[in-house]
């Protein structure tokens, strides 16, 4: 039981590496980047190349991918992004699910159906624990993770408040038009945030597939919405909900992992609605925060 | 003192006279291709409906309602599962499809209380996780046995020509019973009020629309022409295994034809369509090459021509083809 | 030569055109009040100017300069400056913060949050403040100093007293007064047609979009502008 918790908040910890820069990148560019659990895959893949085959050791080469990321954000945020986002608020949806689309079959033909795994690179820390007292073994890596996504949330909330840049992306969110105004470049501001994100987004999981993209984007979407708009620490919260739900409902039935997950994300959209005036005939009125 | 000119009033035109014949031609070819083509072309000819279903639906929803949703697969999906549902308790397998149908309506509708309140975005990929949800729970059916699937077999009881015909023409009136429903829903007050949302969703709200009522008539309808697609496609294809119906690849289909065709006009909906089911005849083997390709072509289209190609072509001719709104023309005396 | 040349903007909402060909200059050290009832094109043409809103034809030019390519950022950065009606401050964050981000253009010039401070002294005391706790006269006073952060050679000013307390609007004439003597171009947009009258170096009155008079305040009466506020063009017989 003390594991089964103990395991979920660590897996929530995962999800909020994951939830982070969709959370940061909606909160800046009011755009849900539905290739973002394609970029994750992506990474990851990227690290598997450099480990695997070029025998780059995996610290080196997290810093060659995120610079890799980066541009590839930067690429992304000025060929389609902007474009999109200009078109309306349905483009940047559609433009962006087309991209996770090109890219999840590019990897596909590139790197074949084979999962794939990180852990040769990181050798013994694949079944390396701390113990805890109990005789309770928890992962080294799970911990690792958790720690860092507690640091990516410190950080970029630091940043946010406490930095021009930080400034400079709040006004542009806030209000796109009094920021051009004040001669903030909107689009770079953006641009870099976008970069930033697409560097952060990395995974060490312990396998993937080609199309494991979409399900990142799923748990990663799932624990925005669970955790609430407002400050990255929801986020946080979201992921542990989402964590727990999951743990939950797996106990119960074998495969009712990923349906625990969902049942938490709907509950989290009846509690919205219930803010906005619960009643049925409500509902069928109007259902809706203005 | 009498007027010096007068005005008439008429939705037709050269346009769209010219376009009800050709539909009403393909339509005609359509029915005939048992005779015409065997029946490999009519299983062709359902997919080609079906494809129109998906697209005029999905088109319905993303460029009249403003709703675009990543998991229009719930609809289709479900409806396969409840005509496999059905059909295993009894029910004729036509029956079962019509059933299944008017069950898509309803759980379009009870979707609709809640999904409706989520912003664009969230809304596009909170569907996806409902889509998911249905896809995971039909896999815990015995009947289904997960991934492995199971198949419509009480069809078995026509036989084979006959079935293939009668699928072709049970797909094609509803094919026509839908678009029909939809030009009505957009000649309506209904259709008034989704222009207006269409057009500029704040200034609708503050004249009065009920923009969520209106809404949630496009999303209901739109889940029942997407269910009634997924039924049809289990009813030519027979087997039902959970994946082939719930997968994101019918999404990337929807969206390609959508956007290559023209968000927000019928006309296009149906030209991507038609597009399509020309580029999945030549190019679908290629695999994943070829969603790669499907999926460039639409985020080029989405970039660069988010009108799609009836944007470019509407324009240039007289009048609409599929016209929902009205011509005024002044004439002198 | 002029600070601020607009030659013949047209603008438009959708198929509703709001500005037909509008043309005025700003000299330096000037301030040219822009009147008109509501609706009256007013905000359009500033935001047109500004590059906030996009004019479907005419030109502008700062300081010799055209800058009618440019995107609001950009002409921003070239030294225009506008503050907007409704102020539109980021709430949340303090005054100083507010005040850095006007800072953007990145162009030298005499402007610091100390300067701003020296100018607005009721400020000072509010650095940490939350933009959105601040009274109106406050943050209209932060407005106007979020624009001079980006040392600019012309202000644009829209519905400067709105909602506003007569000593709030008295306090932020005597700064705009000192930023004439400083040489900027202003053009400022006013609901009070005798604050106007009594302050302006000149005066130029809107109707639905179409300049109804162009006037020195000494040239013209209350009447006069009352009357062009509401499409009388002068020279028309009543």
């Amino acid at each position: 039981m003390t594991s089964q918790i103990i395991n979920a908040i660590l897996l929530g910890g995962y999800y909020a590496l994951l939830a982070t820069g969709l959370a940061f990148m909606y909160s800046v560019m009011r755009i849900i980047n539905l290739a973002h659990g394609t970029l994750i895959v992506l990474a990851a893949y990227a690290l598997w190349v450099l480990g695997e085959r070029l025998s780059i050791p995996l610290p080196a080469g997290i810093v060659v991918v995120a610079a890799a990321m980066f541009a590839l954000g930067m690429a992304l945020h000025h060929a389609v992004l902007a474009r999109a986002s200009r078109g309306g608020e349905l483009l940047p949806i559609l433009a962006t699910f087309g991209v996770a689309i090109i890219l999840d079959n590019l990897i596909f033909q590139v790197f074949g159906a084979d999962s794939i795994s990180l852990a040769p690179l990181v050798g013994d820390l694949t079944w390396a624990s701390f113990e805890l007292p109990g005789s309770l073994f928890v992962g080294k890596i799970s911990v690792y993770i958790l720690l860092a996504s507690v640091v990516q949330i410190g950080l970029l909330e630091w940043m946010l408040r406490h930095t021009g840049l930080g400034h400079r992306i709040q006004a542009t969110s806030q209000d796109r038009a009094t920021a051009a105004l004040l001669g903030i470049d909107t689009a770079r501001t953006a641009a870099i945030a976008t970069g930033v994100i697409a560097a952060t987004a990395m995974g060490l999981r312990a396998a993937w597939g080609p199309y494991s993209g979409s399900v990142q984007l799923l748990f990663a979407f799932e624990a925005v919405v669970i955790g609430g708009a407002g400050s990255l620490w929801r986020v946080l919260t979201g992921a542990l909900v989402l964590a727990f739900a999951q743990s939950l409902a797996a106990s119960i039935h074998p495969q009712g992992f990923l349906i625990g997950g969902h049942l938490a994300f709907l509950a989290a959209v009846f509690l919205r609605l219930r803010g906005a005036g619960w009643s049925f005939t409500a509902l069928l009125k109007s259902g809706v925060r203005a | 003192m009498t007027p010096r000119f007068q005005l008439t009033v008429t939705r037709s035109s050269a346009t769209s006279r010219t376009t009800n014949g050709l539909m009403l031609c393909l339509a005609v070819l359509l029915a005939l291709s048992p005779w015409l083509f065997g029946v490999g072309g009519s299983a062709r000819a359902v997919a080609l409906l079906v494809y129109v279903l998906l697209a005029v639906m999905w088109n319905a929803l993303a460029g009249f309602a403003g709703l675009v949703s990543i998991g229009q697969t719930l609809f289709f999906g479900t409806a396969a599962y409840f005509t496999v549902r059905l059909a295993d308790a009894g029910l004729d397998p036509y029956l079962a499809i019509l059933a299944s149908i008017v069950l898509g309506a309803v759980l379009g509708w009870v979707t609709s209380l809640f999904m409706l309140s989520l912003k664009e975005g969230e809304f596009a990929i909170g569907m996806w996780v409902l889509s998911s949800l249905a896809h995971l729970c039909v896999n815990l059916d015995p009947l289904i046995q997960g991934e492995t699937g199971t198949s419509l077999i009480s069809l078995n009881a026509y036989a084979n020509a006959s079935r293939t015909s009668f699928t072709l023409w049970l797909a094609l009136a509803v094919t026509i019973a839908f678009f029909v429903l939809l030009v009505v829903l957009l000649r309506s007050r209904t259709g008034a009020a989704i222009t207006a949302i269409r057009d500029d969703e704040a200034g609708a709200r503050s004249i009065g629309v009920d923009v969520m009522r209106t809404k949630r008539t496009v999303f209901v309808l739109a889940a029942a022409g997407t269910a009634a697609a997924g039924a049809l496609w289990l009813a030519s294809n027979t087997n039902f295994q959970p994946r082939a119906y719930f997968g994101v690849h019918w999404t990337a289909y929807m969206l390609f034809m959508v956007l290559v065709g023209g968000l927000g006009r019928i006309e296009g909906a149906i030209i991507g369509a038609v597009l399509f089911f020309v580029i999945e005849t030549w190019f679908g083997s290629y695999g994943a090459w070829y969603l790669v390709g499907l999926g460039a072509i639409a985020v080029l289209f989405a970039l660069f021509l988010p009108k799609g190609l009836w944007g470019w072509i509407g324009p240039r001719l007289p009048g609409e083809a599929i016209p929902t709104g009205y011509i005024v023309e002044k004439k002198s005396r | 030569m002029s600070t601020l040349d607009v030659n013949h903007i047209d603008a438009a909402h959708g198929q509703l055109k709001a500005v037909h060909g509008v043309s005025l200059n700003v000299a330096p050290g000037e301030m040219l009040f822009l009147l008109g009832a509501n609706g009256a094109g007013k905000t359009t043409l500033l935001r047109s100017i500004a590059g906030d809103h996009r004019a479907y034809s005419g030109d502008v030019s700062l300081a010799g300069a055209d800058i009618s390519a440019l995107p609001a950022h950009l002409r921003a950065r070239a030294g225009l400056a506008l503050v907007p009606e409704g102020r539109r401050l980021f709430p949340q964050m303090s005054v100083r913060e507010n005040l850095t981000l006007g800072a953007a253009t990145a162009r030298d010039g005499p402007w610091s949050v100390d300067a701003v401070y020296d100018a607005f002294p009721n400020l000072a005391r509010l650095d940490r403040s939350p933009a959105g706790k601040l009274s109106g006269g406050e943050q209209q006073a932060v407005a106007i100093g979020r624009a001079l952060m980006g040392n600019p050679k012309a202000i644009l000013l829209d519905e400067v007293s709105l909602g506003l307390s007569p000593a709030a609007v008295d306090l932020a004439y005597a700064a705009l007064a000192k930023l004439r003597e400083m040489g900027l171009a202003l053009l400022v947009v006013e609901q009070d047609l005798s604050r106007a009258l009594r302050t302006a170096d000149a005066l130029i009155v809107m109707c639905e979009g179409h300049v109804t008079l162009r006037a020195k305040p000494a040239e013209t009466s209350l009447d006069a502008l009352a009357a062009a506020s509401f499409g009388h063009i002068e020279g028309e017989a009543a």
